[in-house]
């Protein structure tokens, strides 16, 4: 898997944290956890300076809006593309709870929704590889004219 | 009417080459079908019974000649010479070929004209009144409105995976002739000591579990009609239901959580969310009011031509309404002639409307979602020629309104869902029923078929309403009584057990011989006779005499 941010590969710093190893992450490791490993550990990780959060298509941020600042990277999985809750959580982080720091898509999408994304608030996005080409081809074909503000 | 702006040509010739982006890729197998599906929606493009099938959008119902025209060609150049009217106001081509269709979308962007928001779990053609702007009973123009509201919901990011389809529909006169609580979103342009502002509906629908909008603010003021709009929507993305394809639109949302509930997430959201830049401007409002000015018509007493003809005369009285113009007509085009499948249009039919609306009416053309068309401003001295030139064309069926003025979905035809025919059941209704007097005689009903559950053909909406079912193999069909679309919606309600096809007819019949008989005078129609009786005597008669 690779990150694109626009048409650029970018450097991962975040790796997904494997719960299933048992250990917990180091304080300045860059790791993300998932929403249910946050509400367990939640305490735990004070301090620590470079988590991320990882949330499902199917999960909402409900009670989160005061842990927001301890993340510096939210990642919000699409479990099929069809679903479109995370364009609606993604705007919601930027204009209710005024989340600064990056937004990341991962799951499974389709190419032609990146330029929604990126409107929407996320920042970079997780792709396979092998798909990069296509995900900036379908980006260069995206409209430098929009009927939205945003 | 509405001319594209620079912009607007920019996106729709841009999404023609994005879409033959993504026909390459379906081809060379780098995506599957169901990933396609989504994005050739977008582009209008389903897959039917037969062949795909591509839904053109016509905004508000609005076309021109030169549009017209060009459907027409398209029709003869890559379908089988006709195209359908829909009850969305569009048009359907039911056989264009996968490999044609970025040519056709080409074909179309040449005269302003796609098919964006025409299917998908988006935001659709946002739909309208079909005489707006042409009567004196409204309190504003609800075009304008509509366009305001297109370009926002265009491709718009948060909205286009939405949980299932979205219809918004706008009225601005209090008589509803745009069936706004049948929509997802419903709005009334209403007035407030003297400041004009919206009314807004949630919720309403048909399909299999009908529900009639429920008001969710009395008064939404006009600048922030957009902002209420996206905090609707932003609720029902987040919280309407993904798990079950059936009950995934917003209605389903709005009736488990109750309206109250619901209305709270939306104030919430409305304001958190209220964008500024979404703030309507009095400038910008203005500005696309202009687009929508009448055409220069003069005011004057003339007189409709005289002719000794009663069918010009039986016509003059279904097809024309008075113009708020004195002096011109609004002349309603009946696409349900005698056995022809309701809303179809040939491509001779299509040109030669488009040339009458060139010559009498200013090259404005209407779709109704009855699937009639609308001359809208047309001479009151020219009523004569515009009458025998579309009696020519089979185009001057007397009959708005009246008992053949069928609504009526493709069903089996056509359709990969339906259960059972539709077309035929229509085309029989006309048959029996073709003689003007018979059917003047019975006088305003409205009948409304469906070929499944799914109601494409409004039956929960029809005076009577037909829905199609199989039963155990045979086609079957429900009646339904009482159904309205208009500003006194309601749900028909279902006369008792279904009929095989060649019992459905007499028992239409008896329905109708239960009404002439409890009518207090000519003037009273079926539905008010019904709503005073209720639907015992109808049960009574079909089901105790069968």
């Amino acid at each position: 898997m690779i990150v694109l941010r626009n048409d650029f590969e970018e450097k991962n710093e975040f790796s997904v944290w494997n719960i299933e190893s048992n250990k917990f992450p180091k304080k300045n490791e860059p790791v993300i956890i998932t929403l249910d490993f946050w509400d367990e550990h939640k305490d735990e990780f004070s301090g620590f300076s470079n988590i991320g959060l990882l949330i499902n298509s199917d999960q909402n941020l409900e009670g989160l809006e005061a842990d927001l600042e301890a993340f510096s990277i939210i990642q919000i999985n699409f479990l099929t593309f069809k679903d479109g809750r995370p364009f609606s959580i993604a705007r919601q982080l930027r204009k209710k709870f005024n989340f600064k720091k990056e937004i990341r898509a991962s799951g499974y999408m389709l190419p032609d929704q990146y330029g929604y994304l990126l409107r929407c608030g996320f920042n970079t996005i997780e792709i396979p590889k092998e798909e990069k080409d296509i995900w900036i081809k379908v980006l260069s074909l995206e409209s430098k004219e929009k009927y939205q503000q945003f | 009417m509405y001319k594209y702006s620079q912009k607007d040509k920019t996106l729709i010739n841009e999404r023609v080459e994005q879409f033959k982006y993504q026909v390459q890729r379906r081809i060379e197998g780098k995506l599957s079908e169901e990933e396609f599906k989504p994005l050739r929606l977008m582009n209008g493009l389903y897959l039917q019974l037969h062949a795909y099938m591509l839904r053109v959008a016509i905004p508000y119902g609005e076309l021109s000649a030169l549009q017209m025209n060009k459907l027409a060609e398209i029709s003869k150049r890559y379908d089988r010479g006709y195209g359908h009217f829909t009850t969305r106001q569009n048009i359907q081509f039911n056989w264009p070929k996968l490999i044609d269709v970025p040519d056709i979308l080409s074909d179309l962007s040449s005269v302003e004209m796609h098919a964006i928001q025409t299917s998908g779990n988006c935001i659709r053609n946002i739909s309208t009144d079909h005489l707006a702007g042409l009567t004196s009973d409204e309190i504003e123009d609800p075009r304008p409105w509509c366009e305001i509201i297109r370009k926002w919901s265009t491709f718009h990011p948060e909205f286009s995976f939405l949980p299932r389809k979205f219809k918004i529909a706008v009225t601005g006169s209090s008589a509803d002739r745009a069936a706004i609580k049948f929509h997802d979103i419903g709005i009334k342009i209403v007035k407030k000591k003297q400041t004009t502002g919206f009314e807004i509906y949630v919720g309403g629908g048909q399909g299999r579990s009908p529900f009639i909008g429920k008001q969710i603010n009395d008064f939404v003021e006009k600048k922030n009609l957009l902002n209420y709009l996206e905090a609707i929507l932003t609720t029902y993305n987040q919280l309407g239901r993904r798990d079950n394809i059936y009950k995934a639109r917003i209605k389903i949302l709005v009736h488990e959580l109750g309206i109250e509930a619901f209305k709270k997430h939306v104030d919430e959201n409305f304001k958190i969310f209220r964008n500024k830049d979404l703030d309507l401007e009095d400038s910008f409002i203005n500005q696309t009011k202009e687009y929508f000015k009448l055409p220069n018509l003069k005011p004057s007493k003339e007189k409709i031509p005289f002719s000794k003809d009663i069918n010009f005369h039986n016509w003059l009285m279904r097809n024309s309404i008075s113009h708020k113009v004195n002096g011109y007509s609004i002349i309603l085009i009946s696409l349900k002639p005698r056995g022809k499948p309701p809303g179809d249009a040939s491509a001779e039919q299509m040109k030669i409307i488009s040339k009458i609306s060139e010559k009498f009416s200013f090259s404005e053309i209407r779709v109704t979602h009855e699937q009639n068309l609308v001359l809208p401003h047309v001479k009151n001295s020219n009523l004569l020629e515009v009458w025998s030139e579309l009696k020519k064309y089979n185009l001057a069926t007397p009959n708005l309104g009246l008992i053949t003025d069928t609504i009526c979905c493709p069903g089996m035809d056509y359709c990969s869902l339906a259960t059972a025919r539709s077309i035929p059941i229509s085309q029989k209704i006309t048959e029996y029923y073709q003689k003007f007097d018979k059917q003047n005689d019975i006088g305003n009903l409205k009948i409304k078929i469906s070929g499944c559950i799914n109601a494409c053909g409004h039956h929960h909406v029809g005076n009577i309403g037909i829905l199609g079912l199989d039963r155990n193999g045979k086609e079957s069909y429900q009646i339904t009584l009482g159904g309205s679309a208009n500003q006194n919606a309601s749900i028909g309600k279902i006369i008792g057990p279904s009929f095989p096809e060649d019992r459905l007819f007499n028992a239409i019949e008896k329905i109708l011989i239960v009404y002439k008989e409890n009518r207090k005078n000519s003037n009273e129609d079926f539905l008010s006779v019904f709503n005073r009786l209720g639907l015992e005597p109808f049960k009574k008669e079909v089901y105790d005499s069968t």
